[in-house]
Formats: structure tokens, C-alpha cells, sequence
């Protein structure tokens, strides 16, 4: 194997080993007729917490076992209770406004690649999320710990601490750190459109969001004065970064965004451009369909100038059990020196129980210009509670 | 042209001319396949569809009145589905509250009277405006309707918004997520002469 072919065959394999995962919202609700992520998590670009009503969907109506559980009456604007409540409700009352989640994802994982195999047992999560929520105001903070990656030690990490305020009207904005609204928010952060696109498990900024809700439309724009990570690590990789995103509900069932994004040069990387759109649909309530295009316009130094097609597509064989299907492309039009890759996902998501999710991944990824394949296995417990 | 395309134009011209026909006679339409959607935009941004196909009724061109259409369109709100089975609870039990009975397990529409169509006639765009009983209030609609010919029948597409305080319905809300007052509903179905 030439040293190029490792080097790629290496960055497959660390592209799917990864480290932390957020957990995030789940593009494929659009079948249930969710079109916002806001319905169910506090944070207005998705992922992370559940808010009252998330909870509550997550045991009534995802898992398996839920359908019959106990639920507040309607017109109550309290906590869940039990199951669906932190800690299945251990605390009870304890915490008063305060809504906290508890987030780990032990894991096993099979890299196979020419040559050889790597297996990996790893905790992939384990962060503890809380916000405070009153009059329109959001506190929101993670807490918890980046496992040990490419030999570094494991450190403490917070992936998201922002506060935001959100008007009744429609009319939003948060600042702090987060990450910013772009595209659809694959929950798989090693997804193209997202590993390869700067919206990875840490490229969260520091910046300020404005939202605002017209009608059928959501418009975000989030102004960013650089990777959250590069003000800890890295000051000559701080840049300036602007990003917006616009999503036209066509139907319950039906999306369609827009998205751009610019990133000031650094010390190491050109400056940077994307334009993107996705279309999602869900012809049934049990099937969603969601495919995103991007074009990154500028030169870059991971993967040059290219354009990224990812495809998913849900489907809900039995209550509580989603197969998932996802072929995704990256390719830079034949330029020499870049790679084209080209991904096959298969994914069975099984949740037995509220905040329970049992994962089974398999990856094929190709690198057709080198012709070397990886094959990935990757199970999980993802435990939400 | 052959002889059979002359045959099949001659009798979509008859079949055309008898629908026409009957109208301008006072002819009674009874509704068949139907499905009544309604909008529901969430507080939280986006919306979802609840929708029932339990549509039944009877329209009759009024003799007195020559723009209007006399009987009904009924929608049982038993039935009503929004696609998870919770709200369905809440929408039926709570906010609309289809176990007080007559008044409640309903929504009817009746007073239909088109404006800028001919009655007699009444295919094309237009609009109506007519009286809604829902959640015991009767209050006045208004928006707009499309009418197709479709073979002897007529295809109706109508839509309109309501204002759920209008109603004395209560707020719907639930751990934070609610549905905003106005919502917007959209009535298609097929009419058949009875």
C-alpha cells in the first residue's frame, strides 16, 4: 500500500471511529409530521436535550413499549413524570425549574480495511445537558468528557453553553456556543455533509444566532467569531464564520432548505464558501426521505473544491424499529489530487424503551480514486435518560 | 378523426350538457368521497395536518336565493386523526370535546352561498362564504372555492381559516407546545347527483 492509500484508508477509518457524538434530532420524524427540531429539543438548530414534550413523544410515540404509558392530562404544562422524566424520575420534584438529561453511548466498533481489522470498545457520550427555561429565556449548557482520540487523553468538554431568548411571534436569538443551523442535522455526525462540512461533534462557534418564524418559513443566520475548539487551542485558526439557513415547510410532510455558509481564512486554511439545498418528504407516516446537496466553493485544505450528496432514507418496520438506508458522495469532479468517496449505510435503530436506543451500523466506504474500500460495524447503546 | 373519437366527444358533450342541465334545474348533490383537512401551526414553528375523511352531506341549488346552495356538509370529529394518538385524545376529549354531544361531535357547514360563479353553472374559481357549527358557536366562514367537472360529478376544493377563541375553544397547549389560534382548513370532495 502506497503511503497516500494508508493515509486515505486512515482518514476513513478515523472519520467513522470519530469521537464524541451529540445526540441529535432525528431528520426521520419529518414522517411524524415534525418538521422543526424545536418541537422537541431546546436548542433551535437541533440535537441535545429533550424538552417536556420531546420526552413525553420519545416514550408515547417512539418506543416500543410506550404506547399505553402513562401521560399529564392535556392542557398540563408540567414535567413529565416517571418514565419519560430524568433519571425515569428518581428526583422527583427536586429540581425545580432546572431540566437536566443524562447522555452516554457505550459502543463497539469494527474497522475492517485492507489488510486488516481494528476493534474498538468505546464511550462514545457521556455528557450531563441542563437548561432553564422561563418567560421566553433558555439557559443551556453540556457538561462532560471528550473520550481519548488520535493518543490524546481524555478532557472535560462542553459541547454547548448558550443562552437565548425566543418571542411567541416567531423572532428568536441566542449567543454563545453552539453549533450553527446548516442543512439537515443528520444525527450521524461522520454523515458527509457534516464531517466534511465543519458541522462535526465539535466544530460548534462561538457567535450569535438570529431566527425568526414567518409563516411556513424558519430563516437562521448565525454570525461566528470562530470554532469554539480554536479559542481553546488554536488562535491563528480563529475566523470570522457567517452562516444562514432558511426551511419552507411545503407540508407537515414536507421540507425544503436552503443554506450557505462563509468562513474567513485562517493561518491555515483559505477562505471558504458552501451553498446547499435539501429536500425531505414523508409519504407516509411511516416512511422520510431526505436527500442534501452542497457545493463548497472555495478551496480547502481537507478535500479541495467539492460537491456532497447524502441520502437517507427511514423507514419504520414496527413500532420502535427504524432501518435506515444512506448512500452519500463526495467528489471534487475529477480534479487531480482529491479523493472521491462514495458511502453505503445501513442502519437499524431499535427503541425498546423511552430514552433507549439500540444502534447497529453498517458502513461501506470507497475511495474511488485510490480504489481502496472500508467496511465498518458500529453498535451502540445510546442512552438517553 | 375517426369514428370513435367522434362517438366519445359526443357523449362527454351530452353527459356535459345534462350536468349543466340539472343544476339550472335545481338539482340536489349529495356528497361522496371527502376528506377535510385541517392546519395546525405549532407554537414552536411547523404545523401537522389533522384530517378525517367522515364527510357527508347534501347541497341543493336554492330556488329563492340564486347564488346560494341550501342543506349541509357535516364533518364527524370523532373520527378526526392528526397521526399520533395522544393529540387525537386531547383534540377529540379536551378541545373540541366531542362527548357533550350534538353541537360538539360535529362541525357543520350550512347558508352556503358562492360568490363569483354561476350558480347554475358554478365551475371555475370563486369564492363563498357560509355558517359553521363547531364546539356549540355558529359563526360565519368565508374563503375561497374551486369546482371541477369531473365526469358527472362535481369536484369542490374549498378552504378557510378559524379562529379557535372565535369558538370558545381553549387554547391548546401541552408541556410547552401549543397550537396557535388560527387554523386552516381545506375541504375537497366529489358531489354526485342524488
Amino acid at each position: 500500500m502506497t503511503t497516500t492509500v494508508r493515509w486515505n484508508v486512515l482518514g476513513l477509518v478515523l472519520g467513522i471511529v470519530g469521537v464524541a457524538a451529540s445526540a441529535s434530532a432525528e431528520p426521520m420524524f419529518l414522517a411524524k409530521q415534525y418538521t422543526r427540531c424545536t418541537a422537541c429539543h431546546y436548542s433551535p438548530s437541533g440535537g441535545g436535550l429533550l424538552t417536556p414534550y420531546g420526552r413525553l413523544l420519545s416514550h408515547r410515540e417512539l418506543s416500543t413499549t410506550g404506547g399505553n404509558g402513562a401521560a399529564p392530562t392535556a392542557g398540563e404544562e408540567d414535567d413529565p413524570h416517571g418514565e419519560q422524566a430524568f433519571l425515569y424520575g428518581a428526583l422527583g420534584n427536586a429540581l425545580g425549574p432546572v431540566h437536566l438529561g443524562l447522555e452516554m453511548r457505550p459502543s463497539h466498533l469494527r474497522v475492517n480495511f485492507p489488510g486488516g481489522h481494528q476493534d474498538q470498545n468505546l464511550l462514545m457520550n457521556l455528557d450531563l445537558i441542563g437548561a432553564v427555561q422561563k418567560s421566553g429565556w433558555t439557559a443551556y449548557a453540556t457538561a462532560g468528557r471528550e473520550p481519548a482520540a488520535h493518543g490524546e487523553d481524555v478532557r472535560f468538554i462542553s459541547y454547548e453553553h448558550w443562552i437565548g431568548y425566543q418571542r411567541d411571534e416567531g423572532f428568536g436569538v441566542r449567543a454563545g456556543r453552539f453549533l450553527p443551523a446548516y442543512g439537515v442535522r443528520w444525527a450521524d455526525h461522520t454523515a458527509f455533509t457534516r464531517a466534511f462540512e465543519d458541522f462535526d461533534h465539535a466544530d460548534q462557534v462561538y457567535g450569535v444566532e438570529v431566527s425568526d418564524t414567518m409563516g411556513p418559513s424558519l430563516l437562521q443566520v448565525t454570525l461566528g467569531a470562530g470554532k469554539a475548539e480554536e479559542f481553546r487551542e488554536d488562535e491563528g485558526q480563529r475566523a470570522f464564520s457567517l452562516t444562514g439557513r432558511w426551511q419552507l415547510d411545503l407540508t407537515p410532510r414536507t421540507a425544503l432548505i436552503g443554506s450557505a455558509a462563509y468562513r474567513h481564512s485562517t493561518d491555515l486554511d483559505p477562505k471558504s464558501g458552501l451553498i446547499g439545498a435539501a429536500f425531505g418528504f414523508a409519504p407516509t407516516p411511516r416512511l422520510s426521505i431526505w436527500t442534501q446537496v452542497d457545493a463548497s466553493l472555495q478551496t480547502r485544505a481537507r478535500g479541495g473544491r467539492s460537491w456532497v450528496a447524502v441520502n437517507e432514507t427511514s423507514f419504520e418496520a414496527y413500532r420502535g424499529l427504524w432501518l435506515k438506508f444512506s448512500p452519500q458522495l463526495k467528489t471534487s469532479g475529477g480534479v487531480p489530487g482529491f479523493s472521491e468517496l462514495r458511502r453505503l449505510l445501513f442502519e437499524a435503530d431499535l427503541l425498546p424503551r423511552t430514552h433507549w436506543n439500540v444502534g447497529v451500523s453498517y458502513y461501506h466506504d470507497h475511495n474511488h480514486t485510490f480504489e481502496v474500500s472500508t467496511s465498518t460495524v458500529l453498535a451502540q447503546l445510546h442512552l438517553y435518560l | 378523426m375517426t369514428h370513435n373519437l367522434r362517438r366519445s366527444l359526443r357523449v362527454v358533450l351530452v353527459v356535459s350538457l345534462s350536468v349543466v342541465g340539472t343544476l339550472a334545474a335545481g338539482g340536489s348533490w349529495r356528497v361522496g368521497q371527502g376528506e377535510v383537512s385541517v392546519k395546525c401551526p405549532l407554537t414552536v414553528g411547523g404545523s401537522f395536518d389533522a384530517t378525517t375523511a367522515a364527510l357527508t352531506g347534501t347541497l341543493t341549488t336554492s330556488t329563492a336565493r340564486p347564488a346560494a346552495l341550501d342543506g349541509n356538509l357535516a364533518v364527524d370529529l370523532r373520527t378526526i386523526d392528526t397521526g399520533i394518538a395522544l393529540r387525537n385524545d386531547h383534540l377529540r376529549e379536551k378541545y373540541l370535546e366531542v362527548d357533550k354531544g350534538a353541537g360538539y361531535d360535529q362541525a357543520v357547514l350550512s347558508e352556503v352561498v358562492l360568490q363569483g360563479l354561476n350558480v347554475d353553472a358554478p365551475l371555475g374559481k370563486g369564492s363563498f362564504t357560509g355558517s359553521l357549527m363547531l364546539h356549540g358557536v355558529k359563526k360565519t366562514v368565508t374563503g375561497p372555492v374551486e369546482i371541477r367537472q369531473g365526469g358527472t360529478a362535481w369536484r369542490v376544493r374549498a378552504s378557510f381559516p378559524v379562529n379557535l377563541p372565535d369558538y370558545n375553544i381553549e387554547k391548546p397547549r401541552y408541556l410547552g407546545v401549543g397550537v396557535r389560534d388560527t387554523v386552516q382548513v381545506s375541504v375537497t370532495f366529489i358531489a354526485t347527483q342524488s
